[in-house]
């Protein structure tokens, strides 16, 4: 069957109200909530919300993610100059975390602490430079 | 040594030039023998890579430190086999390997369609021509393999967690699947500016197209068993920007995989097909883009490299390309045919084409979203697990239904009456299985019951089609070897209803509980019983520094016996690892899954323990899409055929 040049064809609608219509539900979806800020330590400050936090343990790593005390160390921005923010973190810790390592938390400021329940490191796979020239 | 290698990189990015400048000016003259010319440029390209591949590879070998990337990925102590994959361990060499496969693609492709497509072929060398000088460029210019040094003592080795048999197959195979996408991307683009929009370029790149989506697919599916086994937080799949950059070209490529059916059948959806190969081959680049730039926040750590930038531009400059060229050839491809009825095979395909992108634009608005919030939000947001399991049912649930539909009912129209009367068997199975697991308690999940009775209606389908099949030929082997390309389809369908029961499985009903024990104490769960018997220390000296492993041993009861370990092992190098206990119930398909949290200082121990039912199905699906992948790949000489005579009826 041919198609004129005027002719529309329903599919292009049908296409184009499908996508226009599954990217409103996106932005509504994203918009309304499930977001949580993505912040680095020099930017956490102001923040009293949950936030997903992430940045480069440094100095000494102390107490137990297990005890009530948590796990306690400090974090600073992967790359630059930042503040030093405190963590006490709770719960399992994930493989390869240790000083030098980059984490990601989720939780919220408690005063001037940094207080977190999940933590991934990141992993050091590809792309990375060799290990003696990051630690 | 590091010299030929420099030497070779070079000569490719001067052949690949070649091909895309005399190419493009040998197909706008018509002259031949500078194609021809051009097409040999190509295809030495591909063997001065191979010169370079190998030098690199041969450094790698004989540990030799002179070479920067050498010294920078393995180390004296690393075997051969780990010292070979640091070829893809590290960016340089990757950059390399893109290379190789890119220019290997390119070669066989122009060498084996040279005489069916000349037309076309005259517009894929410099296509292919220019890719491959991007990649030569960013090799010889930006990230060499093969800058030198006064060689050190030892080298810095292979991180750790890269030493893992999968190391050697996963990357690769993703390697593969990307740049295989570049093939159709090159045929589309060059039959647009052939002007011969015809559905040869979709009867010539099927099989590189199916290719590339197997790899890119097999090679996913590598990357979950490694992440299951290895990383040890009981998942297969964490939504990490790097994991959804190769899922995204997949969902682009399936979605085209069906969509080319119906340009081939009908001639309709010919510009759809064109923005679709276009995707796929642009969210190919894009995640490398990602993957180098670091511009998103992943678990997976990149260097900070500059070549991001050259990658972002790549990506603009091919999608302004093929938006260009996609506008211009407007007219030459509007669809003979109109959609008749909103019931039929190509109305099917439509649906399950809007969901795949639907679902590929939901991931890559996840995975903008950081940068677009900081953009023009001033502050970056991102979205977690819950945004992306929330899309997934959306748009997989109905996509599982319409593969059950979309195979049986009719091409240009059916009746709601005609499609029940086909479908009486399926939905008689679903109804009949829904009703057994809600019996059977598995109500709990409402997706994950939806999920199990769509499975179970997309595989009576499958079957109801074979049986019908055999039937008519007196054997299923006959059957599928008369039409590959079918049955190999639904043998990939039977490993997507495979998979999805595992994902449902050990996602919707998997038991996740965490139990304190001391020595000699036990648990109970879901049949299992696991007592924690006692704490081995194992200390070692290895590559990766002191350590020492805590291991549990357990002794199981229930459902399974004997013992289990899981350890935690503290390296002075990299810190604390785990490594889990995992026990097959190859009967029920299921795993039980052992991670040892935490050693309490009264010597009680904090296991997490998952029972993760029909787990096991994902990896078995892995093999089985393969099986079928390859089903529908075994040469067809029906399909060459079919091409001689489309060639016939384009030259009129």
């Amino acid at each position: 069957m041919g198609v004129t040049g005027r002719t529309r064809s329903p599919a292009r609608l049908v296409v184009a109200l499908a996508v226009a219509g599954v990217l409103a539900v996106f932005l509504i979806y994203t918009a309304v909530g499930g977001s949580e800020p993505l912040l680095q330590p020099s930017n956490l400050a102001g923040h009293n919300g949950n936030v997903s936090l992430t940045g480069k343990v440094v100095g000494k790593v102390k107490g137990d993610a297990g005890s009530t005390g948590g796990l306690r160390f400090t974090l600073h921005n992967i790359q630059g100059a930042s503040i030093l923010v405190p963590v006490v973190y709770r719960g399992a810790v994930p493989d390869l975390f240790k000083t030098g390592r980059e984490v990601n938390l989720n939780g919220h400021l408690n005063g001037s602490t940094f207080v977190s329940t999940s933590m991934t490191t990141k992993c050091p796979s590809k792309y990375t430079t060799a290990p003696n020239s990051t630690e | 040594m590091a010299d030929l290698g420099r030497a070779a990189l070079v000569v490719s990015f001067g052949l690949a030039l070649y091909a895309a400048c005399a190419g493009t000016y040998a197909a706008l003259q018509k002259r031949n023998r500078l194609a021809d010319s051009a097409r040999n440029a190509l295809v030495a390209c591909f063997g001065s890579t191979i010169v370079a591949a190998i030098v690199l590879a041969l450094a790698l070998v004989h540990h030799d430190f002179s070479f920067v990337y050498v010294a920078n990925h393995t180390s004296r102590d690393l075997s051969t086999i780990y010292a070979l994959t640091a070829f893809w361990g590290g960016q340089e060499g990757s950059l390399l390997l893109w290379l190789l496969v890119l220019s290997g693609y390119g070669a066989l492709v122009v060498l084996l369609n040279r005489k069916l497509l000349r037309d076309l072929i005259v517009w894929v060398v410099p296509i292919m021509g220019t890719l491959a000088t991007f990649f030569s460029f960013i090799l010889v210019a930006v990230a060499s393999p093969f800058k030198t040094q006064v060689p050190p003592l030892d080298g810095a080795g292979l991180t750790p967690s890269l030493q893992n048999p999968y190391m050697v197959a996963h990357p690769p195979m993703l390697y593969l699947g990307y740049v295989g996408l570049s093939v159709p991307f090159a045929f589309a683009a060059a039959a647009m500016i052939s002007g011969h929009t015809d559905e040869r370029w979709i009867v010539a790149t099927r099989r590189w197209t199916l290719t590339a989506w197997m790899f890119l697919g097999f090679g996913q599916i590598l990357g979950a068993h490694w992440a299951y086994i290895e990383v040890g937080w009981g998942g297969y799949y964490g939504w990490d920007p790097v994991e959804n950059a190769a899922l995204m070209p997949w969902l682009a490529a399936t979605a085209f995989l069906h969509s080319v059916m119906v340009q081939e059948r009908k001639g309709m959806l010919r510009v759809w097909n064109m923005i679709l190969v276009a995707l796929s081959f642009e969210l190919a680049v894009f995640g490398d883009f990602l993957t180098r730039s670091g511009v998103v926040n992943s678990i997976h750590s990149f260097a900070q490299s500059p070549i991001g930038g050259w990658f972002l531009g790549f990506v603009v400059a091919t999608s302004l390309f093929s938006v260009a060229l996609i506008l211009w050839r407007l007219p030459l491809l509007r669809a003979r045919t109109k959609l008749e009825s909103a019931l039929s095979r190509e109305a099917t395909f439509l649906y399950n084409n809007l969901l795949f992108v639907a679902l590929c634009l939901t991931i890559l608005w996840g995975v903008l979203f950081p940068i677009l919030t900081s953009v023009f939000l001033g502050e970056s947001r991102t979205i977690g697990r819950p945004y992306y399991d929330f899309f997934l049912r959306i748009f997989g649930l109905p996509l599982l239904l319409l593969m059950g539909i979309g195979p049986l009912i009719a091409w240009r129209r059916s009746s709601a009456r005609a499609l029940l009367k086909t479908l009486r068997w399926p939905i008689l199975a679903a109804l009949i299985a829904g009703g057994g697991l809600i019996a059977a308690g598995a109500g709990s999940s409402h997706p994950g019951l939806i999920a199990y009775t769509f499975c179970v209606f997309v595989l009576t389908t499958i079957v109801v089609e074979l049986v019908r099949g055999t039937r008519a030929t007196g054997s299923l082997l006959q059957l599928v070897a008369r039409n590959r390309r079918r049955y190999g389809g639904y043998v990939v369908h039977a490993a997507v209803v495979l998979f999805a029961i595992g994902v449902a499985g050990s996602s919707a009903y998997q038991t996740n509980v965490e139990r304190t024990l001391k020595p000699g104490q036990s648990t109970r769960i879901d049949g299992y019983t696991v007592s924690y018997k006692q704490m081995q220390k194992i200390p070692s000296v290895s590559e990766s520094g002191r350590q020492v492993e805590d291991r549990a041993v357990l002794a199981l009861g229930g459902r399974a016996h004997g013992t289990l370990d899981t350890s935690l092992i503290n390296s002075s190098l990299l810190g604390p690892s785990h490594e889990v206990g995992i026990r097959t119930d190859y009967l029920r398909a299921q795993d039980l899954y052992v991670i040892l949290s935490q050693q309490n200082a009264d010597g009680s121990v904090i296991f997490q323990i998952l029972v993760k039912p029909l787990v096991n199905l994902i990896w078995l699906a892995g093999f089985i899409f393969l099986g079928g992948s390859l089903i529908t790949l075994w040469p067809d000489a029906r399909e060459q055929r079919r091409l001689v005579a489309r060639l016939a009826l384009a030259r009129g």
